[in-house]
């Protein structure tokens, strides 16, 4: 007896191998399927279509400089943080106490440096992203 | 005063009849106008063709299983206990715990069950794969076994009447797989004149079990299993001895139906076969392998007829519109051939199946469709 | 006609199958009942009688219709 299968008693059509897979895709739709599929495709649209306006994609470039900024303030915190630099919830909460500390006077060292992120070009590009975002998803 | 969803069973149907309704309904949900309740006796839902995959080790149980809160709609309640009695003219449902839930409408989705005991000596001799249990016991024993007589069996009546066949095939290219299949000798026994009650896949495995060398014994229906012996006896006359003996116990339905008397022989409930509604009321509806409508108990067919009676229940849960979708029986049943071949049977109630060629790709759409099934459940494709 | 205890609509019934229908209702039969399946499958003419000969049970009668058939078969054990 052999180890594999016997040889089939028709040859392998790739022809009819694609159209009964085509078949059994249709087969096997239920009517709410095709729906769905339909709203779906819609909604992805309209989310492209957001996601893809002229203003959105030139933000979205802008936003690569701000890599390294991001990297420069996580960096901030993390000093700030000290010894619990590896908790993420006490890093959190560094970075609140970072911005009361903001508003009142006799600021710590460092948190200068933070403060003076959030004037960079490209954070304020981040900030604009976002909120073009919102505005083309409220029009959406 | 909130117009009452009530579902009972959190299988494949409850869900998805729960879930299409909530999503068309989410207006209401929100304004309280309308509540839907799922009643289920388990935390998690399983998904039960992957039981003939973990017998071969192809599917992982863990990724069979999921808990029934994160697949429904958040606009649904989830009530995890065991409904008891349903009184239609009180039209409340009494669970196990003490509550008695009201409903405005009630759809039954409780499922079926194997019966092993009603074949004597089935549950000490033989595996299934019909449970996850049971699967993975039969994995076991097949990884042990170096050669032998697997021998297949059928009851009347069982879920995913296509089971019987891919078991036996998958079991057969296993066995070439492993290089070791002139060690085993496979019979395959199914309870009519044919291999299979339909006539197209009767034809179909009858080829295929000559090709691959597996006996086939026709009109065999299981009166006793003699598990010291290793025997498995016929209605017919005919012993059949084995060394692993694999069988489709015997099915019936929840014991509920037969509680609230609502359902006839075997706790199949007597269902209307285009609306739905359970003979004799206008607010209880059943659905999935529960009811008594002459179509296979498979996922395919729940499937198809949640949609139809969540297109009814949206219209009356909405303005009161009576019922005009009709389930038309349709189904749609992968057949696997092997472990990596696959083919399919599409039919309803008009339309008898055929069995296209084996392929490869339909194999692959099969594994796509374990994973899409989950989406289907939570009404999101 | 005679007057089924139990009556199957199996009409449009590819799976199970009208004979299906008639071995899970005499299954849960008394001994002595009669269960009528209607099939629009002209198989089931032959199907349902050579099975109930074979399984040791009475075929009382077969009606042709305008949808289909009437069998009936009488549990003899």
């Amino acid at each position: 007896m052999s180890v594999t299968l016997p040889a089939p008693t028709e040859a392998p059509n790739l022809a009819l191998e694609g159209v009964n897979l085509a078949n059994a895709v249709f087969a096997s739709l239920t009517p709410h399927m095709v729906t769905r599929f339909g709203e779906v495709a819609e909604s992805a649209a309209t989310a492209l279509d957001v996601l893809t306006a002229p203003e959105i994609l030139s933000l979205l470039r802008r936003t690569q400089e701000l890599a390294p900024l991001l990297e420069q303030g996580l960096a901030l915190l993390a000093a700030m943080a000290g010894p619990d630099a590896g908790d993420a919830a006490r890093l959190a909460d560094a970075a609140q106490k970072a911005s009361l500390a903001a508003a009142a006077p006799g600021r710590p060292v460092g948190l200068r440096e933070l403060l003076a992120l959030r004037r960079e070009p490209a954070v304020q590009h981040a900030l604009r992203f976002v909120v073009a975002l919102v505005r083309n998803l409220r029009a959406a | 005063m909130p117009r009452r969803l009530l579902i009972v069973g959190s299988g494949t149907a409850g869900l998805m009849v729960a879930n299409l309704t909530a999503r068309a309904l989410h207006a209401q949900l929100r304004r309280h106008e309308v509540e839907i309740t799922v009643v289920g006796e388990r935390e998690d839902y399983v998904y039960q063709p992957g039981f003939l995959y973990v017998a071969f080790d192809l599917m992982d149980p863990q990724n069979l299983t999921r808990p029934v809160r994160d697949l429904l709609d958040p606009g649904v309640q989830f009530v995890r206990d065991r409904a008891e009695r349903v009184d239609p003219d009180a039209h409340t449902v009494a669970l196990a715990g003490g509550q008695v839930l009201p409903y405005d409408y009630l759809v039954l989705a409780t499922g079926s069950q194997i019966q092993p005991q009603e074949v004597p000596g089935l549950a000490e001799g033989a595996h299934w794969f019909y449970t996850l249990d049971g699967a993975i016991r039969l994995r076991e024993a097949l990884q042990e076994m170096q050669g032998g007589r697997v021998v297949l069996a059928v009851g009347i009546p069982h879920k995913c009447p296509v089971a019987p066949v891919e078991f036996t095939l998958m079991l057969d290219a296993w066995a070439r797989g492993r290089g070791v299949r002139e060690r085993f000798d496979i019979t395959y026994t199914y309870p009519v004149a044919r291999a299979h009650t339909i006539p197209a896949v009767a034809e179909f495995a009858e080829k295929e079990f000559a090709r691959r060398d597996i006996a086939c014994e026709t009109f065999f229906n299981m009166e006793a299993v003699d598990p010291a012996q290793r025997v498995l006896h016929s209605q017919e006359g005919s012993d059949v001895p084995y060394d692993l003996l694999v069988a489709v116990p015997p099915h019936q339905g929840d014991a509920l139906g037969a509680a609230s008397g609502l359902a006839g022989a075997g706790n199949w409930y007597p269902t209307d076969r285009q609306l739905l509604r359970v003979a004799g009321h206008d607010d209880i509806f059943a659905v999935g392998d529960t009811t008594d409508i002459p179509v296979s108990k498979a996922g395919s067919v729940a499937h198809f007829e949640s949609e139809v009676l969540a297109d009814n229940l949206v219209g009356l849960l909405a303005d009161g519109r009576r019922p005009g979708h009709a389930y038309t029986g349709r189904a749609f049943c992968f057949i696997e051939t092997g472990l990596d071949e696959a083919t399919y049977i599409s039919f309803d109630f008009l339309h008898p199946p055929t069995v296209p060629t084996p392929s490869r790709s339909i194999h692959l759409f099969k594994t796509t469709y374990n994973q899409i099934h989950w989406a289907n459940l939570k009404a999101v494709i | 006609m005679v007057t089924a205890d139990r009556v199957i609509d199996a009409r449009g019934s590819f799976c199970p199958g009208p004979l299906m229908e008639m071995i899970r209702a005499i299954k849960t039969a008394q001994v002595g009942e009669v269960v009528a399946v209607l099939t629009s499958d002209s198989g089931s003419r032959t199907d349902i009688p050579k099975w109930a000969e074979k399984a040791g049970h009475e075929l009382v009668e077969v009606v042709s219709g305008e949808g289909g058939d009437t069998i009936s078969v009488r549990k003899a054990k």
